[in-house]
């Protein structure tokens, strides 16, 4: 089931909702058990088969959970090997599902043996209900968390708003909420911030994320099947994909958060302007933060951090980009992405390092920054969207002005013909035969949207939307008032009309 | 509470506005039957040049109502718009050999169109040739919804009959979604705006079909004559290489839609009709891009159609490659739609 459907918005959602408060006022445990398997039943709309393997995964993990905890109160040691035991359980049954056609494929290759496919289909959300797992279990083991109820543990794992795309949660962060008496009570300023939230996501996914994946993907497309896009065409294609990504996953965020809120519960931020981030290490701090957390607590720290000398950082954050690439997908493109972001993180570190700079540059200084920023990370968004290596050359090529650039036809009559091979007057896109005046607007006006407007948390300071604590702009901020009522419901009336073309969100595949 | 309320009221009000609007307008007649398509159909056999055809109209409504008439008729053409422009009544005339020629090509049609748009052409009496027009997704299911909106109840009654199996039908919550569609919502409110709520019958006068006239026309036979503005802006307008990928993304020949059809072209012979199976081409901009969708569609479903030509003995005419059929390239409005000359060229010595 879809956020942005029908069925969720008005059947799914009010249902739950009503059912969880209605329980609540006479049992708590009730009201959680209601809510686990709500949020099951949401997971098992795609596959009914897979609950019994979310089922399953929550059942041993915390098993495991229970043994880490009860181990480390009489020996270190032991409970060392529980966790590693169960963290190679959990990375394997994530490697079987996700990664095994990639090894098997490579092997193939490289040994010239012909080894066949095996036919398995990947579970929804597989990655992120695994992680948030095994960041439970290091917590368990390092003494920050421990779990005996059942439910809430179900609940925390399955809960409907994070689990087919995050957040990543951390337990200290939601098990106090669950086992708080105020978050079953209803509160009418939760539910009207939760749905104003909501609302804001939906408006994201449905009015921009989806227009810009209509100019993404036919350019996408065309050079996937060895069209070579000119110079304009190739950035069209990769900031529209930069655009729609951006929207359709931070507005997935919001709905998470929205949603949740409306069941008292406060979801971590997931975004904060990433786009607006004034160098590359800023930008990580900003996009999908709670990937980011995870990454650094559970794979950069401990793989050295930055304790172990200069050299070893940097071999550190490159190892950590990369594995954070292939959690993203079992694909070359992903491992270059993140080989990218590695890269680009270890000239900013060696840039500070050189120059000392560490504090936050203002004026024209600041400007350079968030554009070198946003040009760098389109660039790697290249291979995150391309089918493979070659398709993702091929718009880098083009996004080189290799293959030339192409101007609007009604500049032909001004030049002379023949200036110069590599300008034709053949339209901005010639090859996916975009409408060049639709484009030439809507991009403008999403970067605007991105760079010239606030975030939705700071939209929503007032309320603090999020886990952490958002200070609000002094001019823009929400208010729960008939006329920013007036503002939501014609917003969620735009939104309700456009829902005809469902469309699934990105992040899903990962 | 005066937030929440004020949220989910205005939400409701314009919603319900939009959803009256449709209601109202109803651009495509997806909630009130009328007979206008069969008025339509009525008219349009009678006309001397023709009827001009209304701009929001689904063709699937009178094209339903003219495969009643098919046994007046000596050619049926089946398949999508790609064979607008196969008729009898017009100025370059295809299938010589065919005394007269019903078109009942609809916009997209998908392999649920051939179904029941044939199962309505063989029930009310027998043409005597049947001439299905393959497209390069014909072969696949579900390529285009549309059927579902004008004929979901027969479709499964169809199938049944050629193949003896039950099928799933549902176009009622495909038509219901419509009422709060933004894109219903804006076709009510262009027409709202146009001041046309409801589509009249015009008759046509005689044009020259190269050139066209101030709105598209159907033809006595069916087939389409385009808006004078819609040739001439075809004339000028650039392909790209490889074309616009239309329903050739995706699945393409499904098994069962193969099988599916053979089944259709049994069931059509053994109703004593004579089926022809036809291809027009696409585009010389088209093949430029080898790896295109396009490209990629046509090339197996070209095979599978010869194949399948050649197990039932079922004459082939015409290829998706203009350079066997003679295609010029400015004898294409588009990427996939070629000129009535093109047609008439590649259909002039089918033997049918």
């Amino acid at each position: 089931m879809l956020f942005n459907s029908y069925a969720f918005i008005f059947g799914y959602l009010p249902v739950t909702l009503a059912g969880f408060f209605l329980l609540a006022s006479s049992s708590h445990r009730l009201a959680a058990l209601w809510l686990a398997a709500a949020s099951l039943f949401f997971y098992g709309w795609w596959n009914p088969a897979f609950v019994a393997l979310v089922m399953a995964s929550i059942t041993v993990n915390y098993g495991f959970g229970y043994a880490i905890g009860h181990a480390r109160l009489r020996s270190g040691k032991k409970a060392m090997t529980v966790l590693t035991v169960s963290v190679i359980t959990n990375l394997g049954l994530l490697a079987y599902f996700k990664y095994a056609n990639f090894f098997i494929a490579n092997v193939s290759q490289l040994t010239g043996a012909e080894l066949s496919v095996v036919n398995i289909v990947l579970p929804l959300g597989i990655s992120f209900f695994t992680f948030t797992q095994i960041a439970f279990l290091v917590d368990v083991y390092r003494g920050i968390a421990r779990e005996y109820n059942f439910i809430h543990y179900v609940l925390f794992v399955t809960y409907f708003p994070h689990l087919i795309a995050g957040p990543v949660l951390h337990h200290k962060q939601m098990m106090p909420q669950f086992g708080y008496a105020g978050t079953y009570r209803v509160n009418l300023e939760n539910i009207n911030i939760g749905l104003t939230i909501f609302i804001i996501g939906l408006a994201k996914k449905v009015l921009l994320a989806d227009q810009f994946a209509l100019y993404a993907n036919p350019v996408f497309d065309v050079v996937a099947h060895g069209g070579e896009p000119k110079l304009i065409e190739a950035w069209i294609g990769a900031l529209a994909y930069a655009l729609q990504l951006y929207f359709d996953f931070s507005g997935y965020s919001d709905m998470a958060i929205g949603l949740s809120r409306m069941f008292n519960v406060k979801l971590p931020m997931n975004f904060d302007s990433p786009y607006k981030a004034p160098n590359i290490i800023e930008f990580w701090r900003r996009w999908h933060m709670t990937l980011s957390t995870f990454l650094r607590d559970y794979l950069y720290v401990p793989l050295g951090g930055s304790r172990k000398g200069v050299p070893r950082r940097y071999l550190n954050l490159m190892i950590t980009m990369l594995l954070g690439g292939l959690w993203h997908g079992a694909g070359w493109t992903f491992v270059m992405w993140g080989g990218l972001h590695g890269l680009y993180l270890v000239i900013n570190h060696g840039w500070r390092r050189l120059t000392g700079a560490e504090g936050e540059s203002s004026g024209w200084r600041a400007v350079a920054g968030i554009g070198l920023t946003f040009i760098a990370v389109v660039i790697a968004w290249v291979p995150f969207r391309a089918t493979d290596l070659d398709a993702a050359l091929h718009m880098w090529v083009g996004m080189l002005g290799v293959n030339g650039i192409s101007l609007p036809m009604s500049l032909a009559v001004r030049v002379p013909s023949g200036f110069n091979p590599l300008v034709v007057f053949e339209g901005l896109a010639p090859l996916s035969a975009l409408n060049a005046q639709e484009v030439i607007l809507a991009l403008p006006f999403g970067l605007a949207v991105i760079w010239l407007l606030p975030n939705t948390q700071q939209w929503m300071a007032k309320y603090q939307p999020a886990w952490e604590a958002v200070r609000a702009p002094s001019r823009w901020s929400w208010q729960l008032s008939r006329k920013y009522g007036a503002v939501g419901g014609v917003l969620f009336a735009l939104t309700l009309l456009m829902l005809t073309r469902e469309s699934a969100f990105l992040y899903f595949q990962f | 509470m005066n937030y929440i309320f004020t949220v989910l009221s205005t939400a409701a009000v314009l919603v319900a506005s939009a959803a009256v609007l449709n209601w109202t307008i109803d651009p495509a007649g997806l909630f009130r039957k009328s007979s206008f398509g069969q008025q339509y159909a009525n008219y349009l056999v009678a006309s001397e040049h023709g009827l001009l055809t209304p701009d929001s109209f689904d063709e699937r409504e009178f094209k339903s109502e003219l495969a009643t008439d098919a046994a007046h008729y000596d050619c049926v053409v089946i398949g999508s718009s790609h064979v607008m422009q196969v008729g009898s009544t017009r100025k370059h005339r295809s299938f010589p050999t065919c005394k007269s020629i019903l078109n009942l090509g609809v916009s997209g049609a998908g392999i649920e169109d051939h179904v029941v748009l044939s199962w309505l052409a063989l029930s009310a009496g027998r043409p005597r040739a049947l001439i299905f027009s393959i497209d390069p997704w014909t072969f696949a299911f579900g390529k285009d919804e549309r059927w579902k909106v004008r004929y979901a109840e027969q479709y499964p009654v169809a199938r049944m009959a050629i193949e003896g199996k039950n099928a799933v039908s549902g176009g009622s919550a495909n038509r219901w979604s419509s009422l709060i569609s933004a894109q219903y919502t804006k076709r009510s409110l262009g027409l709202l705006l146009r001041g046309a709520s409801t589509p009249s019958i015009e008759v046509a006068r005689s044009v020259d079909e190269d050139v066209g006239d101030e709105f598209a026309i159907t033809l006595p036979d069916g087939s389409l004559v385009y808006s004078a503005a819609y040739i001439t802006s075809a004339k000028i307008a650039k392909i790209p290489a490889g074309g616009e990928s239309y329903k050739t993304d995706g699945a393409i020949n499904d098994g069962r839609a193969v099988d599916l059809y053979r089944r259709l072209i049994l069931w059509a012979r053994e109703h004593g009709v004579k089926p022809v199976l036809l291809m027009t081409p696409y585009h010389q901009n088209v093949w430029m891009l080898e790896a295109s969708p396009n490209v990629k569609a046509m090339v197996p479903t070209e095979k599978i159609v010869r194949k399948m030509g050649e197990e039932l003995d079922v004459p082939v005419i015409g290829s998706f490659r203009p350079e066997i059929v003679g295609c010029l390239p400015d004898e294409f409005y588009d990427s996939m739609h070629p000129m009535a000359s093109c047609v008439a060229r590649l259909t002039a010595r089918a033997n049918l």
